[in-house]
């Protein structure tokens, strides 16, 4: 479970968008709680600061709550969560076909092409 | 008060040399420092001033709101460069040393680094490795409950499975009642463990600013950035 | 704080010099076993004479060797623990730099002592038996002073109660000068440690500057006995007043040297 910090880009922002998606793809369950932000922390190899930042970010969306004497805990609104996947994919979605659609290619033969991927 | 460490017009010299030129600085508790800079920056030498090993030239310097002595000797717990343990010890003798001086060594905390790292009591110093020694030296430092830890090159003579280790001690250890500043030139590895960055050349502050200001202000990693302002 | 010093550097020094003190007791031992044979062993046996001539030299070496470590062992303790890349744990530690030097100083002062007294042991073991019987005899030998009988014995104790501030002075003196020897060696080291090349020829340097000043302060103070040897002035009285003065310079420069090597170690500490 090794967490990817890229070099250009704002710390923050890069643990912001991992922990979004590992709530998303259920990689942390619903309605669970997460390692103290220390432990996430030295997990990521980041400062406990930039983690607690990122977790404070994430509570503004609705994906963490924190409760003060026990920790913090993924949010049970599923709803939410699938909410935000479908926004962030038809994000993904459009952005691809929007780049897919200069190459000139159908709408069918794109369907073609996703239906060879595995999901 | 939120402050550990306060310089102010920090001034050491050697002969002639000027090492810390008018220095200005403040650290606040709970926040990783990294201190970097190229060799012979005057990194080693402001924290030699903090450890208690150098005095100044001119300006003030205090910890914990402190001069420095023996006071703040208590609360500072200081990693040089160098072997400082005796070679004719063992493990135990020289923990048992820490506890005697330190009323902040926690002898646990010692216990299960020392099992992680498959170090033994009864191992002799002289026996160990480079690679050993530092990490031993790493954990009696950091088995401190200090307000202030001062490491200068914690990462650079270890191998990086240790690193790894290190650096994830040093994040889990993290206390918001306390201060860590690491001095480095192994920027690229220990950057996203920094909360500020402290940049000295030549003696002079350069920089100081967060590692997302300055990742967001130049669109640069801070180990970029360093090679671009040290570039030879 | 001094105690936990005193204790860690009365440890660390016990193991240099334990082995040695051990080494010269049991060859002690062992000398006066195979003297013993010697002497009673009428058989020209050539394997002994040889291992009688190898054990002596052993333990001559040994002897020699207490002799000269006895100091020399307490001044290196120092110097590795203060200076060296062991300076490096000491001077950080939460005491203060004076504790750190009388510490020092009294557990190289003790050891000192302790190596005069192995030695004194030593050479006791060597001599016991037949020469013991020796003294102890002669000291019943009564001698005649001024028509009176006296044994050597009761002479000896009557000069002792007689002469009690003499040897008050003497035993003052040589436990002065126990601090002494080892302060000069740490003034030494001290000032060598804030050059920054040529550290050891400085110590060397100002190590023969005291004890120069120190002849010249004898030779000082010899001249000025001289002037006091009036007629009618009394040799013990003499003897007394150059003692005391001779106490007072050592005390005074062993002050001054404590001084100068912590305002050193505290504040013009050169650690590389």
């Amino acid at each position: 479970m090794a967490w990817e910090i890229k070099n250009d880009r704002p710390v923050y922002i890069q643990l912001v968008e991992e922990l979004e998606m590992r709530i998303l793809n259920g990689t942390y369950t619903v309605g669970t709680k997460l390692l103290s932000v220390r432990d996430l922390a030295g997990e990521a190899q980041v400062n406990p600061n930039t983690m607690q930042k990122a977790l404070s970010e994430l509570e503004k969306k609705g994906l963490i709550s924190s409760r003060r004497t026990s920790g913090n805990y993924i949010t049970d609104d599923e709803k939410l969560i699938r909410d935000l996947r479908t926004e962030l994919a038809s994000n993904e979605v459009g952005e691809f076909c929007g780049k897919v659609k200069k190459l000139g290619i159908t709408k069918k033969e794109t369907i073609e092409l996703i239906n060879k991927e595995d999901f | 008060m939120s402050e550990i460490l306060k310089c102010t017009g920090l001034t050491k010299k050697y002969g002639s040399l000027v090492a810390l030129n008018n220095l200005d600085l403040s650290v606040n508790k709970g926040q990783i420092i990294g201190l970097l800079g190229p060799n012979g920056s005057g990194k080693t030498t402001l924290i030699k001033l903090i450890a208690g090993l150098l005095k100044q030239n001119s300006g003030e310097l205090t910890v914990n709101g402190e001069k420095i002595g023996i006071n703040t000797k208590k609360i500072v717990s200081y990693l040089p460069e160098r072997t400082y343990i005796p070679d004719w010890m063992r493990v135990v003798d020289i923990i048992k040393m820490f506890e005697n001086f330190y009323e902040d060594f926690n002898i646990e905390k010692v216990k299960t680094m020392l099992d992680n790292l498959g170090i033994k009591f009864n191992q002799r110093i002289k026996a160990m490795s480079k690679g050993t020694k530092e990490k031993l030296q790493l954990i009696l430092v950091m088995s401190r409950e200090a307000q202030l830890y001062l490491l200068d090159e914690p990462i650079a003579g270890v191998d990086p499975a240790a690193r790894d280790y290190i650096l994830r001690t040093i994040i889990t250890n993290y206390n918001p009642e306390a201060a860590v500043i690491i001095s480095t030139h192994l920027i690229q590895d220990i950057e996203t463990v920094l909360d500020d960055v402290i940049m000295i050349q030549n003696g002079n502050l350069k920089i100081h600013k967060t590692v997302d200001e300055i990742r967001e202000e130049s669109g640069k990693s801070v180990d970029e950035l360093f090679r671009e302002v040290f570039r030879c | 704080m001094l105690g936990k010093l005193f204790k860690t550097e009365f440890k660390a020094s016990g193991r240099l010099y334990l082995p040695l003190f051990i080494g010269v007791i049991f060859f002690a031992v062992v000398e006066r076993i195979m003297l013993e044979l010697e002497t009673r062993v009428s058989d020209e046996s050539l394997v002994l004479n040889i291992l009688f001539g190898v054990i002596t030299v052993i333990f001559v070496l040994i002897i020699i060797s207490v002799c000269v470590s006895g100091q020399f062992i307490s001044i290196y303790r120092f110097y590795k623990s203060v200076f060296t890349d062991e300076g490096y744990l000491t001077n950080t530690l939460p005491v203060s730099s004076s504790s750190i030097i009388i510490s020092k100083l009294l557990v190289g002062v003790l050891y000192t002592v302790f190596s005069y007294i192995v030695l004194f042991i030593s050479g006791f073991i060597m001599v016991a038996g037949n020469l013991l019987t020796n003294v102890l005899n002669s000291l019943r030998i009564t001698f005649g002073i001024e028509n009176t009988q006296i044994s050597l014995l009761d002479f000896v104790l009557s000069s002792i109660i007689n002469l009690r501030l003499t040897i008050t002075l003497v035993v003052l003196l040589i436990v002065a000068a126990l601090f002494f020897n080892i302060l000069m060696f740490y003034v030494a080291f001290a000032i060598g440690n804030m050059a920054n090349r040529k550290k050891v020829l400085l110590s060397i340097i100002i190590y023969i500057g005291v004890v120069n000043v120190l002849s010249f302060i004898s030779a000082g103070v010899a001249v000025f006995v001289d002037w006091l040897t009036w007629d009618n002035v009394l040799m013990v009285n003499v003897i007394n007043i150059t003692l005391a003065i001779i106490l007072a310079v050592i005390v005074v420069i062993g002050l001054v040297c404590f001084f100068v090597t912590n305002k050193i170690i505290k504040s013009k500490l050169n650690l590389e």
